[in-house]
């Protein structure tokens, strides 16, 4: 069964939930307790919280919870738990039923709809309660779970976040879990990995792991109803007891009832010095993750060009949405102005957030609305990271605006003195197993980080030389090439990098008068 | 296989899953590829390439691919594919863009860059007298490639998306692009007013058409409208929607396939310009009953495609007024291409193009904003000479202020009857400039490095 460790602080969680609930004073509560599933130590009261407010709005916003533990071929029923909740999310009491009270031939993980509306009738009449929800999980799972909880305490930030993801991902390609009514949480990830067949969670926190710059960050989520302040410290190769620490703002003696947004900045900084502390708006957050969670496969590009916009605007709502201390040198109007006499007009209180996404619908016009794409990612230099000597090769197929397949061909060793007769050959043995394919895009790991550090996590800085030193590379054979040879790569290639960057800002910038 | 033999056109309407399955049932039912190439025939494929961009502005590839391997089934000696395109693009810059040439090297089939290599016929060729009898269509035959008049066998294969002037993209239309650009622009250069109270614009294209068909047969027509483009088209436009119909049309006639397919799509053939004046001038075959038609039946098809715009208006780009008067066709399609091409490629400049009226046609209504006046075609011009948003009044002097009237100056003419696309986008660039117009500076600059100049003579 589940590691006593986790049962007991689960245990422990239950009952704060509850002296929360009779109304206890608030203040009395100062034990700490660890997160499920993470070795993070928090507040009781923050747990409390979390489940108040995040629970409800991403798994579900109804009363009473079942979970049910099933053997691994879902013949048995091993196990029955039923959480009270009086407040929606916020589980108050554990009780254990007996296994009987579902009848297993009225019980199915294929039918989960089915199977809810019986537990739920069969719960209400012995027990007079009405669950919202039923979570199933499989004999498995709690063994994957038993097995990480054990060295959890241990891990550093790093292996901490990778083993959590590798956990998810695993439960939902080999359905060990399920929740009926499904959460769209839920479905987007099972639609998410399904469609992305040989992508892994993991790698997609790799990929931004190693992008990102490694400072200490401050994080504040706030809400009028419930704040709770993340510091962050990525660096460090300690246990994330160390690297991550949540706090509630009584915690730190802030009320952030009776301050304005600057100020609860001001204090923060106040409290934690020499860190970047950024203060990001909870709802706006949930707005866009739920708007994620909406999202059908395969996506049509007009539902992403939306999301695109709304996830732009964000970026732009600087000191409406989000606020950063201390704030970027760009969102300075006289630093702006002396870089717009440099010719460059960088205002990204004006990113053109809804004429980037439409750049989505030009990329129908040179590939066409049925098209077969081949990336390549390739790894120049595998002697100087040899973990990542793969290159990997995706076909992506799209048809009437949206991908609809992705293949991973196996193609030969790619030659690295002549790329170009390569792909080449590569589009043309693709094609014929797969059909015409309309472009063969070799891309290096090293330009893909160099792209994702230089435009998207140092989106707020200037940094002209490093941003030109992107557009180099891109314009290098090495990093990146083509065949056919798109009208934008020869632009790129035959063009002067500051002539490239001052072409291209007016549409990603819209105009700004002084 | 269906044993076919009949005088009478053949078109066969094929369902299937894929493109590739409706073209093998539907050649099986016309009785197999050897009905329509021999052994050691020299063969060239007239596919549809307008533009150097993805399907569906031109042919299905996969769709040639598998004709080409019906071919060299069939044994031919050699096969040829190209096209002109349908805007000012050279073949070369296409290839360069889509990287044809090279991929059709790989199946054995010769990409034909129709500009350079081949020439067109000279005028000392020796024409039979008694086969083109009218001076026009000795004409036309010598604008025509040598190579595609060479050949043994032509097969046709278009791609159906909707037209503004013709309901859809029939074969015959492709068939014209087997003339280059330049002789493919029917351009007037006086009587302006008559062109467009007579409609002159789509009569003659639509004769110059029929008179190219009387010279070029295809052997094969395929019209595919597995997928095809409806609400905007025959490019892919922002407001275009690609909707898949299953079907593919095969034919040994280009018109009697072009009918069955309008037919197929929900259009009346009777109000097709081309088709009325295929039926006015006999071409056969004469009419629907004289077409021998297999596979699916036309009644329970209901493809019904949403057709184009027919009223500039319904175009709506974004801070762009449309003033129209009695217009003609040929204004008609160019005006319907700019504001298409404008609102795909450019919806930030748009933004930035502050209030802009656009006077089309004949007496179009005076604009209450007297800024960013747009006069398209000599029509418009004409017309407008004596309007009042010509004088703008503006107040001089320092002490004692007065009013005089001056030339207005925020008014920019596109010549050309009917303008050309390229002029159009050429003026409205120096109208506003490159600060207003960001995207459609990045297009000049991508184009530029393209060196399509270079290929184009």
């Amino acid at each position: 069964m589940i590691n006593e460790k986790f049962l007991n602080n689960w245990l422990k969680i239950l009952n704060y939930n509850n002296k929360i609930n009779e109304s206890l004073e608030i203040d009395e509560i100062t034990e700490k307790i660890t997160i499920p599933f993470t070795p993070i130590d928090v507040n009781a009261l923050l747990i409390y919280n979390f489940f108040k407010y995040l629970y409800p709005e991403i798994i579900n916003d109804q009363q009473n919870v079942l979970d049910i533990i099933i053997s691994n071929d879902k013949e048995k029923i091993l196990d029955t738990i039923l959480y009270e909740t009086k407040e929606p999310g916020v589980p108050i009491s554990y009780e254990k039923l007996n296994t009987n009270i579902i009848k297993s031939r009225k019980f199915s993980t294929e039918n989960l709809e089915e199977s809810f509306f019986n537990v739920q009738k069969r719960v209400l009449k012995k027990k007079e309660l009405r669950i919202s929800h039923i979570r199933i999980f499989k004999e498995e799972f709690i063994e994957i779970l038993n097995k990480y909880l054990k060295k959890s305490d241990d891990l550093s930030f790093h292996e901490f976040f990778i083993s959590l993801l590798e956990i998810i991902d695993k439960s939902i390609r080999e359905k060990l879990f399920f929740i009926s009514p499904k959460p769209n949480l839920l479905s987007f990830l099972e639609d998410f990995l399904q469609f992305f067949n040989n992508f892994h969670l993991s790698t997609i926190f790799e990929l931004l792991f190693r992008n990102i710059s490694k400072d200490n960050y401050v994080i504040i989520f706030y809400s009028r109803a419930f704040s709770f302040i993340v510091k962050l410290n990525i660096k460090s190769t300690k246990k994330v007891k160390n690297c991550i620490k949540i706090f509630n703002p009584r915690d730190l003696e802030i009320e952030f009832d009776k301050l304005d947004k600057h100020e609860i900045l001001k204090k923060v900084n106040m409290k934690f010095k020499n860190n970047l502390i950024y203060l990001i708006e909870q709802g706006q957050i949930l707005r866009i993750l739920n708007e994620l969670f909406e999202f059908e496969f395969p996506i049509q590009k007009e539902k992403l060009n939306l999301f695109l916009q709304k996830l732009l605007f964000q970026f732009r709502s600087f000191q409406s949405n989000w606020y950063r201390h201390p704030p970027p040198k760009m969102y300075r109007a006289f630093y702006r102005f002396l870089i717009r006499l440099l010719g460059f007009n960088y205002n990204l209180k004006k990113i053109s957030h809804w004429a980037i996404p439409e750049l989505l619908y030009k990329s129908d016009l040179i590939f066409g609305m049925n098209s077969k794409i081949v990336l390549i990612l390739y790894n120049l230099n595998p002697e100087k990271d040899p973990e990542k000597k793969n290159n990997v090769v995706i076909l992506l197929e799209t048809e009437n605006n949206a991908v609809t397949n992705i293949y991973y061909p196996s193609i030969d060793t790619l030659e690295e003195k002549n790329t170009k007769i390569s792909i080449k050959t590569i589009r043309n043995e693709l094609s014929t197993e797969y059909g015409y394919i309309n472009i063969v895009i070799k891309i290096d790991k090293f330009l893909i980080d160099l792209i994702i550090q230089n435009f998207i996590f140092k989106f707020t800085k200037f940094q002209l030389f490093s941003k030109l030193k992107t557009i180099r590379a891109i314009k290098n054979e090495k990093y990146l090439s083509m065949y056919p040879e798109m009208p934008i790569y020869k632009f790129i290639k035959k063009s002067n990098s500051l002539k490239i960057f001052k072409t291209i800002l007016p549409i990603l910038i819209d105009k700004h008068e002084f | 296989m269906t044993k076919v033999d009949s005088k009478k056109p053949l078109v066969v309407v094929m369902k299937g899953d894929t493109p590739q399955e409706c073209l093998i049932n539907g050649l099986d039912k016309l009785g197999g590829i050897s009905k329509f190439i021999k052994k050691d025939d020299v063969v060239f494929l007239k596919t549809t390439l307008r533009l150097p961009f993805g399907f569906p502005n031109n042919s299905n590839i996969d769709l040639v691919d598998k004709i080409i391997l019906e071919c060299k089934k069939a044994e031919v000696k050699k096969i040829f594919i190209g096209a002109y395109s349908s805007l000012d693009f050279s073949t070369k810059s296409i290839d360069l863009i889509l990287g044809l040439s090279s991929y059709f090297e790989n199946k054995g089939v010769e990409f034909v860059n129709l500009d350079e290599r081949y020439e067109l016929v000279s005028n000392d060729i020796k024409i039979d007298e008694n086969e083109y009898s009218n001076e026009k269509i000795k004409d036309l035959r010598n604008q025509i490639p040598e190579l595609i008049l060479n050949v043994d066998k032509i097969i046709l294969i278009n791609q159906i998306n909707i037209h503004p002037l013709f309901m859809c993209d029939l074969s015959l239309l492709n068939l014209y692009s087997i003339l280059p650009p330049k002789f493919q622009k029917i351009n007037y250069t006086h009587n302006f007013k008559e062109i467009v109270q007579n409609n002159q614009y789509i009569k003659d294209l639509v004769l110059k058409i029929i008179d190219l068909y009387s010279i070029v047969k295809p052997t094969l027509v395929i019209n595919d409208i597995f997928y095809a483009l409806e609400k905007a088209g025959p490019f892919i436009y922002k407001d275009s929607k690609l909707k898949k119909n299953n079907i593919l049309i095969v034919g040994n006639d280009a018109l009697a396939t072009d009918i069955i397919t309008l037919k197929s799509l929900g259009f009346d053939i009777e109000k097709n310009p081309l088709i009325l004046e295929c039926k006015k001038q006999a071409v056969n075959p004469n009419n629907f009953d004289d077409i021998k038609c297999y596979g699916e039946d036309l009644d329970e098809l209901d493809l019904n495609l949403i057709p184009c715009y027919s009223n500039l208006d319904q175009i709506r780009a974004q801070n762009i007024t449309i003033h129209s008067g009695e217009y003609c066709s040929g204004c008609y399609h160019k005006a319907y291409e700019l504001l298409n091409f404008i609102k795909t490629l450019l919806p930030k400049d748009l933004k930035y193009l502050k209030e802009c009226s656009l006077l089309i046609g004949l007496n179009p209504p005076e604009p209450m904003n007297k800024k960013n006046i747009l006069l398209f075609g000599e029509c418009a011009k004409i017309a407008t000479q004596n309007y009042d948003f010509h004088k703008v009044s503006k107040i001089k002097g320092f002490r004692k202020k007065k009013e005089i009237q001056v030339q207005n100056k925020a008014i920019f003419k596109i010549d050309g009857c009917p303008p050309s696309l390229k002029d159009s986008f050429c003026k409205i660039y120096d109208y506003f400039g490159k600060k207003n117009l960001p995207e459609l500076n990045l297009i000049y600059k991508l184009l530029d490095s393209l060196d399509i100049s270079k290929y184009n003579k």
